[in-house]
């Protein structure tokens, strides 16, 4: 058996991205299984399936080098430590066993000789695999076949044995990758100047403290000073501890760190620097999102709102690059439950052009993800991901390249409807620019796939289909099954809009309107956005035209089942609201009465920016806007909206704003306010904020 | 009209906005149809079936099931184009370096393929690399010249810690981006090697001014190495080949 690398973690180009290399000494052929279980279980699902490193998989590479040790079990020294084990100096080599490995490590088992050491070609056989197996590297993880504990860390290098746990190794990161000092007491007292690491510090300055934007004014400072003879790091000593208060999440001053017990201070109590099996505290956490940030690549830009637990909240999928993560809301805040890079078990290959569809494709309350790729392959791809049964999605089906009746080609449009009624979400699929024809396809979710139930070529019932035809779906029959709207402004002598029903299988004309819609003039700039703002369970129209005429429009149409008739139509101005050429607004309902409301957003024809609710009585529109910001919120030209209901309270009265580095959490109800924001990644600190 | 920054107005009698006064308001009159090509075209009322055979898909058949098997073959990989791989960044060198007592050596180089983020300037030690007095590389290096026992779980007093280590000769990994070094400017690279004993107030390498950090930083840098230029014909002959083909 040959020795071999392969690549347990793929996030991205080496260059861009922290590389480990993990190494393994006194692995025999017929240990190499072992050896893999190993890296898997302590590396990938331990350290890589905890908090922080969960988070920033996406930051990471992993390298697993497969070397074969001519003999199993690593080299042996034992040493006399005569009574002293903790110092080096007195100990007397008893005896040196000398094993054939591959880097040749010696193992002694003496805290005091870092459990273990090199042997005399071991830094030349280390670089040579590495240089050998894997292309760069940030940090070398080296496992030795031996069962006793032991490790040794330092210079970006941890060599660890079989005993090692996942909580040790993530401490280990916590220095090789952020630079972290180590919050162990010992006895002494420290008297070096301020230590440079972003964990540790002499100052007992509240208004200079390092870390003080994660200090609640309420808590003293200092917060723990060591008692006169204590055996380990102090607590909370200046009165009674807060409820609540939380040994690794909560930030103060408290002395002990950077083994010395006086003089020298550390934020938390037990930070996963102090005590290993803890998460990160406020600070240690901070740095490490820091550092890996430009590695990780996250960005805001992509988000997809969605409930994939089925609690009645919405959560959000980010998609940046080839990771995802899903956020759970709780009501008021988002926390991490899922990350994934590079693919997900099933197997969907994430790509920065996959395009997400969310919806109910099983009917079981949690809505899944229906996923196409047709540009980053050199064929297309369309997935369907559901719950995984642990926070997390699979892929539980997959068409490469083509479906029975559907040939995928780049320009796929999709759109999420349950054309069937049968509780499950379909989809429609468009094509009018790949081939000689346009083509729509009615994609029938069985709740595992997707089957073709129908397709048109060239032309629907009534309708002559054209490239840049525009399709909306919903209800206006109201007989459950979601139908089809189509428009088409631009490839005629006059704009249509087609109202298509869906008979569950196919699609029938119920009306087309030729240039004209009852109180509306059609053109080539109208923007349509179909919800149900009578709610009398038929989905109706909004029709807003702001480029072709010399104002700016929105029609409220009506559906009767069959067609549409006009309730309102404003003339530049809707109660509350002038309206302008760029306004571009959202499907909502804002006070959950079951009436489809607007959001309506205006970056660009006036000095400030404007954020505004339009909410329906069913019959006109009332308006209400803040201007430039919404609480810390600073309105932008960047900024994307996505309506859901992360609260939980039933209608659709949130928005997730975001833009390449911030998101935010705006409800709509009373009025327009933010609720949380987060920058560069989703984090609730128990006080203060990452920037 | 309104210019570009006025502010919303809200209450009665508010006139609406004329966006653009070159356009008439919307009437009842249906409209005038433009001509696309010279042509009017409208919408048939019954279209016809499409006849053409070329570039369409096939013909429909009977819906049919896909069975999703239990395992799937990879995603193929799209054919990168010629064009493409000319906009590839040309790679970078890491360059492996040993820092002795405040000397620095070149004790090995391997080239790699692709993109280089340049690691932010956090940790124990930052790097710079110029050539003459322009910057081609920068980055921290988090964890450097100590070795730490384990805690011993089962140890006593101090044992539950780290045995610390301070070490006098340690490497570390340099990254250099090969568009920005030549092999013939190696004689004129110079790389300085800083402790950092606080925070910098901009650690991103992109985001620096030009002036080395070194100037840039007095308060928050210590130099404690650097090495000026790198001689192939000066090292060891395996690193000397190692440099030559790293930077060729």
């Amino acid at each position: 058996m040959p020795d071999s690398v392969t690549q347990v973690l793929k996030s991205g180009p080496p260059g861009t991205k922290l590389n480990i290399a993990v190494l393994g000494d006194g692995f025999a052929a017929a240990d190499q299984t072992a050896y893999n279980n190993n890296v898997q279980a302590v590396l990938l699902d331990g350290v890589f399936g905890m908090d922080y490193f969960y988070e920033d998989k996406s930051a990471y590479n992993i390298y697993r080098v497969n070397l074969i040790s001519a003999q199993s079990g690593v080299s042996q020294r034992v040493y006399n430590e005569n009574g002293t084990p903790s110092d080096a100096s007195d100990d007397t080599i008893v005896s040196t066993t000398l094993r054939n490995t591959s880097l040749g490590f010696i193992y002694s088992g003496s805290w005091a000789h870092c459990w273990m050491e090199w042997g005399a070609n071991t830094p030349t056989l280390v670089q040579n695999a590495l240089n050998t197996w894997v292309p760069d590297y940030d940090l070398v993880v080296v496992i030795l076949n031996e069962s006793g504990f032991g490790g040794c860390g330092g210079g970006g290098f941890q060599i660890v044995t079989l005993g090692s746990s996942a909580s040790v190794m993530a401490h280990e990161f916590g220095h090789g990758t952020g630079g972290l000092a180590d919050e162990y007491c010992q006895p002494g007292t420290y008297a070096g100047g301020e230590p440079g690491e972003p964990n540790v510090t002499i100052n007992t300055n509240r208004a200079t403290l390092k870390w003080r934007q994660f200090v609640d004014p309420a808590t003293p400072v200092p917060t723990g000073i060591a008692p006169a003879s204590p055996t380990d790091c102090t607590g909370w000593t200046v009165g009674a501890k807060p409820a609540g208060w939380s040994n690794s999440d909560d930030a103060g001053l408290f002395e002990g760190a950077k083994y010395r017990r006086k003089g020298i201070y550390r934020p938390a109590i037990n930070c996963r620097m102090r005590g290993n099996s803890p998460p990160f505290c406020p600070v240690c956490y901070t740095r490490m999102k820091s550092n890996a940030e430009p590695h990780a690549e996250h960005t805001f830009l992509k988000v997809y709102a969605g409930d994939f637990n089925g609690d009645g909240k919405d959560d959000i999928l980010v998609h940046s690059g080839n990771a995802i993560h899903i956020h759970r809301s709780n009501g008021s805040q988002l926390d991490v439950v899922f990350s994934a890079v590079e693919r997900v078990p099933g197997s969907w290959q994430f790509q920065p052009g996959d395009r997400f569809y969310v919806g109910d494709f099983n009917g079981d309350g949690k809505d899944e993800v229906a996923v196409f790729n047709g540009t980053d392959w050199i064929m297309e791809y369309l997935g369907l991901l559901a719950d995984d049964g642990s926070n997390g999605l699979r892929l539980i089906a997959r068409y490469d390249n083509s479906m029975p009746n559907w040939d995928f080609t780049p320009g796929d449009k999709f759109y999420v409807a349950d054309f069937n009624g049968d509780g499950k979400k379909d989809l429609f699929v468009f094509n009018g620019g790949n081939w000689a024809i346009p083509y729509v396809g009615m994609l029938r979710s069985t709740g595992a796939g997707f089957t073709l139930a129908r397709r048109y070529d060239a032309n629907m019932p009534g309708w002559q289909m054209r490239p840049a035809d525009r399709h909306y779906v919903g209800d206006f029959t109201g007989n459950g099954r979601e139908d089809l709207w189509v428009f088409n402004g631009s490839n005629w002598s006059i704009p249509y809009l087609g109202m298509l029903r869906s008979t569950g299988s196919a699609l029938a004309m119920s009306k087309r309107y030729d240039a004209n819609m009852p109180g509306w003039q059609m053109r080539p700039g109208d923007r349509h956005y179909v919800g149900d703002f009578t709610g009398d369970g038929k989905a109706d129209l909004y029709v807003f035209n702001g480029t072709n005429w010399s104002i700016a429009y929105l029609g409220m149409l009506q559906s009767t089942g069959t067609e549409l008739s006009m309730v309102r139509r404003y003339d530049g101005n809707a109660p509350g609201w002038q309206m302008r050429a760029h306004d571009t607004h959202w499907i909502s309902d804002i006070n959950n009465d079951g009436k489809a409301d607007l959001f309506v957003y205006n970056h660009q024809d006036w000095g400030p920016e404007y954020l505004g609710t339009m909410i329906t009585s069913g019959t006109d529109l009332v308006a209400a806007w803040r201007e430039d910001w919404v609480g810390e919120w600073n309105l932008g030209s960047v900024d994307r909206f996505e309506p859901c209901d992360y609260e939980g309270v039933g209608g659709r009265r949130d928005l997730i704003v975001h833009n390449t580095d911030w998101l935010g959490m705006i409800r709509a109800t009373p009025s327009l306010s933010l609720q949380r924001i987060y920058y560069k990644w989703i984090h609730n600190y128990k006080y203060g904020r990452n920037w | 009209m309104a210019d570009g920054m006025d502010t919303m107005k809200t209450g009665r009698g508010i006139q609406p906005v004329i966006d653009n006064p070159k356009l008439p308001p919307m009437g009842d009159e249906p409209p005038e149809p433009r001509t696309i090509r010279g042509k009017i075209l409208r919408m048939a009322e019954e279209p016809k079936p499409d006849t053409g055979k070329q570039n369409r898909m096939s013909g429909f058949r009977k819906a049919a099931v896909v069975r999703q098997p239990k395992t799937r073959p990879e995603q193929k990989e799209a054919n990168v184009t010629k064009a493409e791989a000319a906009q590839q960044p040309e790679g970078y060198v890491r360059l492996r370096l040993r820092v002795s007592n405040g000397e620095m050596s070149v004790v090995g180089a391997k080239a790699v393929e692709g993109p280089l983020v340049e690691p932010k300037l956090q940790g124990a030690l930052a790097y710079e690399a110029t050539v003459g007095d322009k910057r081609v590389a920068a980055g921290g290096i988090p964890d450097v010249g100590e070795r730490r026992s384990f805690p011993d779980p089962e140890g006593k007093g101090v044992m539950r810690g780290h045995h610390v280590e301070e070490l006098t000769t340690y490497e570390v990994n340099v990254r250099i981006p090969k568009e920005r070094v030549s092999a013939s400017a190696l004689p004129r690279l110079e790389i300085a090697l800083y402790r950092m004993k606080e925070e910098l107030p901009e650690a991103r390498p992109d985001m620096l001014a030009a002036a080395p950090i070194g100037e840039q930083f007095v308060r928050e840098l210590r130099e404690v190495g650097r090495m000026k230029g790198i001689r192939p014909d000066k090292l060891a002959r395996p690193v000397a080949q190692q440099v030559r083909k790293a930077f060729s």
